[in-house]
């Protein structure tokens, strides 16, 4: 005897409920729900200061980084680019896909939203493009949100969002953040041949 | 001590009133008029704080005790008691700017909150005298016949009504319409009612209501477009360039002036009686600019009433009802009204319960293509 599939129910509830949003009170306000609920899990981490990028990236390495804690260890580039293997909502999107064959209805018009300019997408260097998923409207920002909270040797960091890939292989790209960084398309593209996620760090001087 | 003047013409119920507002002799001593006539005679004689009028009266009635008003004793708050008859009245004088109005028959309670409220707010140097337009408005309620000769800083018009309906306006320079919309935005004006109307035909084929709010259009328009050209002339002068540096300083003023503009519309609201907080809120919940009185949460303002205003548009879609135009929630210490200002925004407005609904309703539909374009930016 088998004991059969057995579900992760935050997974379910949670996919289920960002549909419930969009329908009870339409896209762009679960947009900002999500987002606002982002923000304010980062809300409720401690400040941290690492001496210098070498030590952020070990940090990652031992996953104790504050971005890594949320998402994985993500691997530096080159030029501070960085990628991201697997989505941390990956888990989720398997097991409910596994039951219930394929997302929620009205995820599509989420990810448009999202990518939709706007100042809190402006603030936090995310969408414009690389929104794949609503999923992103929770990471993306989240990821930023935890960067306000960490130094590399005293000076602030901003991440700002480049790309990113949907589980059936599309990719998005942020033409607005790839031309501000200055980093270019290719090198994102590239990136995310093997990865899911990519995002530029700059430290602030 | 502070002295309130009660005109109406029925003996029995200035008695009552008179009898009724003696329990708060300590605060306010109570006067009275059966008529404009012998209300002036008393404003003459006696310092008077706040007038609470009838309107229709023999011998003078309260068209003229207000029109008289205006040009003497402006800054004095007044309260026009009178019977609304049809909700499309009622609605029509809560949507004036007048300090405060009071329905017929009398609540005797309504009556001194709102004398109790008056008085504070002259004695916080609020100057609630009436305004041409509410005057105006009243002239339409009451479907009065008259002429209105209107004085303002050394300009005099006309305005001509036939049993309510303007059908006429002149200036020195204007005819029609275009001399109705300078006129009834004119400031510090002062009235003159002559109980006839001294035009025969129409020059006028619009309502008051369409008069009054394109006057205020117009006239804001212009305030800017002079404010703009000024701001320019200054930073060409401070920059010396004209050619290269001149369209960057344009971009940039254009900029900040769309900001400004924000932040003058948004006060706009402020100004209203009773509007404690109004808000610019993108659709994602996240606020773009507001205005409030201290301990309002603005943010979390933004937040909750995007849910409510995308649930309220939801339920508009589910019924077949098209798009949201307006929606209010109506608690027990006043309303908080949504308006959407485009595709990317939309406006809260927290009130309290004596809100003039109505004035705050105009103000919408003046400045929504407004808002709608700086939300847009």
């Amino acid at each position: 005897m088998t004991e059969g599939k057995i579900l992760d129910i935050a997974h379910i509830s949670f996919l289920d409920m960002i549909k419930v949003m969009i329908t009870l009170s339409g896209a762009p306000s679960a947009k900002g729900t999500l987002i606002r609920n982002a923000i304010k899990t980062a809300e409720k981490i401690p400040k941290v200061n690492y001496n210098s990028f070498d030590d952020y990236l070990t940090a990652i390495e031992n996953a104790t980084n504050p971005i890594a804690m949320i998402e994985g260890k993500s691997s530096h580039q080159g030029d501070f680019v960085f990628g991201l293997k697997a989505c941390p909502f990956g888990p989720s999107i398997k097991n409910y896909t596994e039951v219930f064959g394929k997302l929620p209805e009205g995820f599509a018009d989420f990810t448009v939203e999202f990518n939709k300019p706007s100042p809190v997408t402006d603030q936090y260097r995310v969408g414009e493009g690389a929104g794949v998923s609503p999923f992103c409207a929770v990471h993306q920002p989240m990821r930023s949100a935890f960067a306000d909270k960490i130094t590399i040797d005293g000076k602030k960091i901003k991440i700002y969002q480049l790309g990113c890939k949907s589980g059936a292989g599309k990719k998005g790209f942020a033409e607005k953040w790839i031309s501000e960084t200055g980093v270019s398309k290719d090198v994102v593209d590239r990136v995310l041949d093997d990865h899911m996620c990519c995002y530029y760090l700059k430290i602030v001087d | 001590m502070k002295n309130v003047l009660i005109v109406d013409d029925e003996r029995s119920f200035l008695s009552s009133v008179s009898e009724g507002l003696s329990a708060y002799a300590a605060e306010f001593n109570t006067l009275t008029a059966e008529n404009g006539k012998k209300a002036i005679e008393i404003l003459n004689s006696t310092q008077v704080d706040l007038v609470v009028t009838d309107l229709k009266m023999p011998e003078m009635d309260g068209f003229e005790l207000l029109a008289y008003m205006s040009r003497q004793f402006p800054d004095i708050p007044v309260i026009v008691m009178t019977a609304y008859g049809t909700p499309e009245i009622k609605e029509r004088v809560q949507s004036m700017r007048v300090s405060q109005y009071l329905e017929k028959p009398l609540d005797f309670k309504e009556l001194v909150d709102k004398i109790f409220l008056e008085l504070a707010a002259s004695s916080e140097g609020y100057i609630r005298g009436i305004t041409l337009p509410t005057f105006l408005q009243l002239v339409e309620m009451e479907r009065k016949t008259c002429t209105l000769k209107i004085t303002s800083k050394g300009r005099i018009g006309y305005l001509y009504f036939n049993e309510g309906q303007l059908i006429g306006a002149e200036t020195e320079t204007d005819k029609g319409e275009k001399a109705a919309y300078e006129i009834v935005c004119w400031e510090d004006a002062e009235i003159e009612i002559e109980s006839i109307c001294r035009r025969k035909h129409r020059n006028i084929s619009t309502t008051l209501g369409h008069i009054i709010m394109e006057g205020f259009r117009l006239k804001d328009e212009k305030e800017r477009a002079v404010e703009k050209e000024n701001i320019i002339e200054v930073g060409i002068e401070e920059t010396g360039e004209v050619d290269g540096e001149e369209e960057i300083i344009l971009e940039t003023l254009e900029k900040e002036e769309k900001m400004n503009t924000l932040k003058d519309i948004l006060n706009e609201f402020t100004k209203l009686q009773s509007v404690t907080a109004v808000c610019l809120v993108g659709r994602d919940g996240f606020l773009l600019d507001s205005i409030a009185r201290t301990g309002i949460d603005t943010e979390m303002v933004g937040a909750i009433a995007s849910s409510g205003f995308g649930a309220a548009e939801s339920m508009g879609r589910q019924l077949g009802k098209g798009e949201l135009t307006m929606s209010m929630l109506e608690f027990e210490n006043g309303p908080v009204m949504f308006s959407p200002v485009g595709e990317n925004a939309f406006l809260v407005i927290v009130a309290e319960k004596d809100a003039n609904l109505g004035m705050i309703r105009l103000k919408l539909k003046k400045h929504s293509h407004e808002l709608a374009a700086v939300a847009a930016i």
